[in-house]
């Protein structure tokens, strides 16, 4: 087929729509039947579609290599983020459960003598005895061991301080139970574990020391689910069995209001804790932090509570003592239990009740 | 009415992106089929670098009939591309060989990497007309590839390219292709 004007193959535009398969299946044909016997036409066609593949094959070299730089901006393996911020999550949230249980410290439920930290010394206050005049003196190596810790404790550096005294505390008591075979007299205190403990860094050092909640009256819940009600029944019966036995043994207990003995006791907010402080006061639920200071011949006891008592209530504060080394705080609804630690026992004289 | 298809994978996700220039589809490609393509290519005594090559071109080879209607899904994606760097790479070894490439079409079946243009251009031919296009120049290059590769209309041309409207395109189109050819004339 030959146009009038020479070969159908002179327009461009026809060529083209033939090659980019445009034509409807009509002229397609009837071009495809006359390129069967015309080379002219047959060598344009050929021509043309070389020049097409060719800048198609430009047209994917050139989407290749923008596709190359962009795939080689991909990691090896895409880091899967959903686990990774899940396995983020579950951390922090195991870290967040440790701290609160205390994983990390070294202060272990079983080991007693708990000192949070040593007091900053107020101006014209004595130097603390620790090393110069202890009261009691500091018998075998784990003592010593103790004292040098709480020697070496920098001021600044109050929470390594207290770890460190623990961590000399926990050695202490674990070579005491190794060493000490002979039987030790186990006071309702010392079986009760209820009593926070004091340190003996030694006397005329201001400490910082946890009491324990020991009873809580008037708390029963109202309406209480009923196995709750005979839990609550049967603890209290346990702690009126408990005060039963300690009352019994009134050779050992000594009752006395606060006025009777040289002992002070003061209450602060545990707001006016240390930052640090408040946090741990607060991981510590049933626990009183107390400082205990010896101002002149007294001895202060300066209880840090969520919310203050009663100035009667704190004046008609008993101090119970049991045992040569504990102490407790009564007060009209709860009862707070401390251990002394040698040297400051002597300075919680009682005076004779009026 | 008929329930609308559920795909169980990204496939539905990439296609849309292909056709919407998004070149992200690409990249979630790539990624999901790296593995196993490394893999195949090194069982069959090929490199990291070539099963990274022939994948992109397996890419290029679905983008193309993606953005030109001519791709029909009737199997994942991940098993065009497989079929495709497989039909690639058999050529490519048949052509190390020196063995007849029909063969390996017989044996791989029918999925094809490339258009029938391209398998009939030469590599020389490919060449001329490569620095041809380098020549030519800017916009011409990018005119006619994007015309007769990316198949875009002239109206998109024209918005590409910004020129004033469709006929400018057209008009620019045949100019430049005018060009190619006298190049070409006196380059081969």
């Amino acid at each position: 087929m030959e146009r009038d004007d020479g070969h159908w193959t002179d327009n461009p535009e026809m060529i083209e729509r033939f090659v980019l398969h445009e034509l409807n299946p009509d002229k397609l044909n009837e071009l495809e039947d006359h390129l069967r016997v015309c080379e002219v036409c047959k060598k344009a066609v050929r021509s043309e579609q070389i020049v097409v593949a060719g800048i198609r094959k430009s047209g994917r070299e050139r989407f290749k290599i923008e596709l190359r730089k962009k795939l080689a901006e991909v990691p090896e393996e895409r880091a899967p983020w959903d686990s990774i911020m899940a396995a983020a999550a579950v951390v922090v949230i195991l870290f967040s459960l440790a701290y609160y249980n205390r994983w990390f410290t070294t202060q272990e439920p079983g080991i007693s003598n708990t000192v949070i930290a040593q007091a900053p010394r107020q101006q014209g206050e004595p130097e603390p005895s620790l090393k110069s005049e202890p009261a009691t003196p500091l018998s075998g190596p784990t003592e010593a061991r103790r004292e040098s810790f709480a020697s070496r404790v920098d001021q600044p550096s109050r929470t390594m301080a207290s770890k460190a005294i623990a961590a000399a505390d926990k050695l202490a008591d674990e070579e005491r139970q190794q060493q000490s075979k002979a039987p030790t007299v186990m006071t309702e205190l010392d079986r009760s574990a209820d009593v926070g403990a004091l340190s003996s860094a030694g006397e005329n050092a201001d400490l910082w020391v946890e009491g324990k909640i020991l009873t809580t009256q008037h708390e029963e819940p109202q309406a209480a689910p009923s196995m709750a009600k005979k839990e609550a029944r049967s603890r209290m019966a346990s702690e009126a069995a408990k005060d039963a036995r300690m009352r019994s043994n009134e050779l050992r207990v000594q009752q006395h209001n606060v006025q009777s003995q040289n002992l002070t006791l003061r209450q602060q907010n545990t707001t006016e804790l240390a930052p640090q402080q408040q946090i741990q006061q607060k991981t510590k639920p049933g626990v009183v932090f107390t400082k205990i200071q010896r101002v002149d011949d007294e001895t202060q006891l300066t209880l840090y509570l969520d919310s203050l008592l009663d100035e009667n209530e704190l004046a008609n504060a008993r101090i119970e003592t049991p045992t040569s080394d504990s102490l407790i705080v009564s007060f009209s609804n709860q009862r707070i239990g401390y251990r002394l630690p040698e040297g400051w026992n002597r300075q919680v004289q009682v005076k004779p009740a009026k | 009415m008929a329930a609308p298809l559920t795909f169980l994978n990204n496939d539905s996700k990439i296609l849309s992106l292909i056709r919407s220039e998004d070149d992200e589809g690409l990249v979630m490609l790539y990624e999901a089929n790296r593995k196993p393509i490394r893999a195949y290519i090194s069982r069959n005594n090929g490199t990291e670098d070539d099963a990274d090559d022939l994948l992109q071109e397996a890419l290029i080879v679905l983008w193309e009939r993606v953005r030109s209607n001519r791709y029909q899904y009737t199997a994942r994606l991940s098993t065009f591309i497989y079929a495709t760097v497989k039909n690639m790479w058999l050529r490519r070894l048949a052509r190390l060989r020196r063995e007849s490439p029909a063969e390996v079409e017989e044996m791989t079946g029918r999925i094809e990497s490339a258009s029938a243009l391209d398998i009939m251009i030469e590599s020389e031919e490919a060449n001329l007309i490569h620095k041809a296009l380098a020549e030519l120049g800017e916009p011409c290059k990018t005119l006619l590839i994007l015309y007769y590769w990316e198949e875009q209309s002239m109206e998109e041309i024209a918005e590409a390219l910004h020129l004033a409207n469709a006929d400018t395109a057209k008009s620019k189109k045949y100019q430049c292709k005018k060009a190619l050819h006298q190049l070409l004339k006196q380059k081969m």
